[in-house]
């Protein structure tokens, strides 16, 4: 018996110990599973760049392929056809990208809990109420009717599963490990996530409940001084003087109700840095008769990368460039014929209308004289190490409620729903898989036909010399100022009624000044027959950039490179002068009289190794919380004015409103602000000169640009980048938002297309691979990378670092 | 003799599990041994945990020399431990114990079955 009990005794003890190594719990890793030496992280770390490749295993094609590496790690594709060639791509990406592509779908439609728990729950219902996977779900039933796009999209998806059945722990991706959870099967739907993702990162940001209740607390007139939506300096996208053949649609504006009970707190918002630049330049104007294309998109700069550097070639297709892991094509890049590339088109079409439901069961809404019905959909919230959490979420025909109780403890009445253009049902990837095999512009415009959203200025080239920009989107019709503020849901007027027709899209072709430019900024005078809007326009770099392509003839690539990695600061050009004038320099100590003589000749660039930057930058948001410091009483929502209007306003007033500090006896002048806000910076800087021991303030240390981990792993994370710029300069590296991928394509009648490039970090999305930081450094240094561009597999060729060749018979 | 061979048998059987297999499997032979083999507690433990152990480090150490620690040092950060060594170390013992473990409980499993002569303590045959 007693042999019987020890032998029971043991195997529990065994059992059990095992079992704990072999499970997470609360926030401790399983440490067996994890640490363990036949399948744990070790299994992760890479000797090199190629084993790794020697895994490809490519069981589903119909015809010979054949898959070649360059020292960058980017693949190069040839098949004999097009599903075997985007089967291969989903393949690939996956190989490189998996746990990424995954991780960005969770957090896009709402399941981040599930794998990281409490923590995330709250951004996962802010994600399920803005019906993200409501829009996808449309967006996949209506992909099916496109069915030569679609038998692409599911070889993509194919291609994908076909990587991840192969998979067992050993080889999973090193977060998965990390996490403790399993990849799951992709689907089509996930790859139209992926596009409402984007959607959500570009479009989705908007001010309506903020500006509403600022609207109702300042006044028609002052909310307009302070929120303008022009301004005479803008250097529109379609150039000024553009005359436009239509006639003006600008509606009828219906009647207007105030609403007071808004919600406190309003949905996590898009970064507002989230930006870009792109340009082409016609033959007249460069050195060798060449057209060139440059495209910079300004994202938050993240490891993995949101780009995945891919070269696709079939009969049908030789196009290379940047693909969204989790997406078939190029999205921006170039073939032999045409090269493009994308800006975000900020304009405002998400829009929120007042719901009144007939009683407490929700289940009716006004709707004009009738009473319509709402649909109810259950979120179901899984919850690591917690219980499953639901929420109910109301439909309406305009789209989700993402404000009502449930979601704050606002009033009962309180209940807006959010009409956004990224609901709509769309073909986007028409669009890129036919850019990709573009061959002039008509093609190219045949292509952003299809193109709905989220809306980006398309800039492209061709071999031709043709060069154009256009603003490709689906946008609502409005009458002035509809969706700037909150809409009424019970009166049909308020309903966005059509759509502007693509005729009538803003667009130019070879303009007399011999570029195409965009940066985030208006996109037109107000000569555009329809009324637009955004709160986000941009007011520095669209200047800034175009006042270097018209400054330059001859353009080299030299030149171009330069352009992109310019750190003028217009801000600071445009803004310094005024406040050192107000700065009162008696009331100054001897130190801080250095500082501010140091700044006093600055050039304006924000390069890495200045140190005016610093003062400059620090000094200004000072001022700008010294000043607006009114706005900080607020209980609910709100915005401040930008930077531009605030400098306007100093420059144009000396007495102002806003001037007084409401919490002192006296009445401040602007000098008085901007005084102190200086011997505050000079204070912050010489504490952060101790708190790190440096003798001087350098604009990189002190800006600290960092590309980070999708999950903030530190150590997964590159900090301190030595690299200029800040988010109102061209090269807009700012902390974590930046040039997410450089690109310029020289295209030519004569020579085949050439194109360089280069992205802050590898191909590889492993932090046990060497090539995971790998680009980061370059980019910082303002370095390019010629990309290997042929219209058929190298032969023995030093510049391939690994081939597979899959022949089928 | 067979205090050795033990140990030479779980460390060989440890040293090749292929990675498809969960790393627990190490408890099997080491298990059947167990059941194998007459001996006293402490030396099936050992022979467990030396012949594990010392397994885990010699693979631990191949992996890390042949990637120049270029994964470990990032996630001894997640970890925060100090060294990649003590990494190293602690997953051995974690490793030898487990194995260890399984060792003795497939020797009480075999003095259920068969009886025999009570073994001197602290005497390795």
């Amino acid at each position: 018996m007693k042999k019987k009990i020890l032998f029971g005794f043991l195997l529990i003890l065994t059992g059990t110990l095992t079992y704990f190594l072999n499970n997470q719990f609360k926030n401790i890793p399983p440490l067996g599973k994890l640490l363990n030496p036949y399948n744990g992280f070790w299994k992760n770390a890479e000797s090199d760049k190629i084993n790794f490749l020697k895994n490809i295993n490519l069981s589903n094609l119909n015809e010979t392929i054949t898959i070649q590496y360059d020292s960058m790690l980017i693949p190069h594709i040839y098949a004999n056809n097009d599903e075997d060639l985007f089967y291969a791509q989903g393949y690939l990406t996956a190989m490189h990208r998996l746990w990424q592509m995954e991780f960005q779908i969770r957090a896009a439609s709402g399941q981040l809990s599930e794998i990281i728990g409490i923590g995330a729950l709250n951004r996962d219902r802010e994600q399920r109420r803005k019906g993200i996977l409501h829009a996808a779900k449309r967006t996949l039933k209506k992909s099916k009717t496109d069915l030569e796009t679609n038998k692409l999209l599911e070889a993509y998806v194919r291609g994908i599963n076909e990587y991840i059945d192969n998979l067992n722990y050993s080889n999973y991706p090193i977060e998965y490990k990390l996490l403790d959870y399993k990849p799951e099967k992709w689907t089509l739907l996930k790859t139209f996530i992926l596009m409402e993702s984007m959607s959500d990162m570009l479009s989705s940001r908007d001010t309506d409940i903020e500006d509403t209740y600022l609207l109702n607390i300042l006044g028609k007139e002052k909310y307009d001084q302070l929120f303008p939506e022009f301004d005479e300096r803008i250097d529109p996208i379609i150039p000024k003087g553009t005359k436009f053949n239509f006639k003006n649609m600008n509606l009828e504006v219906p009647k207007i109700k105030n609403f007071n009970l808004l919600p406190k707190k309003t949905l996590t918002k898009a970064h507002q840095d989230n930006g870009s630049n792109n340009f082409a330049i016609s033959p007249d104007k460069t050195k060798n008769g060449n057209v060139y294309v440059a495209s910079q998109p300004d994202l938050s700069l993240n490891l993995p990368s949101i780009w995945y550097l891919i070269h696709l070639n079939s009969p049908t297709y030789n196009t290379m460039g940047a693909s969204l892991p989790g997406a078939p094509g190029v999205i921006i890049g170039f073939n032999d014929y045409v090269a493009w590339g994308e800006t975000n088109a900020t304009r405002d079409v998400v829009d929120w209308y007042k719901i009144n439901f007939r009683d407490n069961s929700r289940s009716e809404y006004r709707y004009g004289n009738k009473w319509l019905k709402t649909e109810k959909v259950i979120e179901e919230i899984k919850v690591k190490n917690s219980e499953v959490f639901y929420d109910t979420v109301i439909y309406t025909h305009y789209g989700p409620v993402s404000y009502d109780h449930n979601f704050s403890r606002d009033s009962l009445k309180t209940n807006f729903a959010m009409r956004w253009i990224a609901h709509d049902e769309s073909v986007e990837y028409k669009t890129f898989l036919l850019l990709n095999k573009a061959r002039n512009i008509y093609d190219i415009e045949e292509a952003l036909k299809y193109f709905h959203g989220p809306a980006q200025n398309f800039a492209y080239g061709t071999k031709y010399g043709d060069i154009g920009l256009t603003i490709a989107g689906k946008f609502p019709i409005k009458w002035k100022e509809q969706g700037k503020f909150v809409l009424d849901g019970s009166d049909p007027n308020h309903e966005w009624q059509d759509y502007i027709p693509y005729e009538h899209a803003l667009k130019i072709i070879n303009p007399k000044r011999g570029f195409v430019s965009s940066a985030n900024q208006h996109p037109s005078e107000k000569t555009y027959p329809y009324y637009y809007y955004s709160h986000n326009y941009e007011m520095y770099r669209g200047r800034r950039l175009n006042d270097r392509l018209k400054s330059i003839n001859f353009v080299g690539l030299e030149d171009i490179m330069k352009i992109q990695n310019d750190n003028f600061s217009y801000k600071a050009y445009e803004t310094l002068p005024v406040i050192l004038n107000k700065i009162d320099t008696v009331s100054l100590s001897k130190k801080e009289l250095k500082y501010r003589n140091q700044i006093l000749d600055w050039d304006y660039f924000s390069n890495s190794n200045n140190t005016s930057a610093p003062i400059f930058n620090l000094w200004w948001s000072n001022i700008r919380k010294n000043l607006w410091e009114e706005f900080d009483t607020m209980t609910y929502s709100y915005r401040k004015p930008n930077s531009f209007t605030t400098s306007k306003i100093l420059e144009e007033y000396d007495d102002f409103d806003f001037y007084d500090d409401i919490t002192t006896k006296n009445k401040e002048s602007i000098s008085d602000i901007v005084s102190k806000s200086f011997i505050e910076t000079v204070d912050s800087l010489d504490n952060w000169k101790e708190r790190n021991n440096k003798s001087k303030i350098l604009w990189k240390d002190f800006k600290n640009t960092r590309v980070r981990h999708l999950l903030g792993i530190e150590s997964f994370s590159k900090y301190n980048i030595d690299i200029g710029g800040y988010r109102n300069t061209v090269n807009a590296a700012s902390q974590g938002h930046g040039p997410s991928w450089r690109m310029i394509v020289k295209l030519s009648q004569y020579e085949e297309t050439e194109a360089w490039g280069i992205y802050p970090g590898g191909q590889s999305g492993n932090p046990g691979s060497p090539n995971y930081f790998e680009g980061i450094y370059d980019w910082g240094k303002g370095n390019y990378k010629k990309l290997l561009f042929n219209k058929e597999p190298l032969t023995n060729n030093s510049k391939i670092i690994y081939e597979k060749k899959i022949i089928i018979k | 003799m067979n205090f050795i061979l033990r140990i030479l048998i779980v460390g060989i059987s440890s040293y090749y599990i292929p990675s498809i297999l969960p790393w627990w499997t190490i408890i099997i032979i080491p298990f059947i041994l167990g059941c194998l083999f007459d001996d006293n507690y402490l030396s099936h433990f050992l022979s467990g945990f030396i012949g594990t152990g010392v397994a885990w480090i010699f693979i631990i150490l191949s992996i890390d020399f042949n990637t120049q620690s270029i994964l470990s040092e990032k996630i001894i950060k997640i970890l925060e431990v100090d060294s990649v060594n003590y990494i190293i170390i602690l997953i051995s013992v974690v490793g030898g114990i487990v194995s260890g473990l399984g060792m003795i409980t497939g020797y009480t499993l075999r003095r259920i079955f068969i009886n025999e002569k009570d073994n001197r303590d602290f005497k390795f045959n």
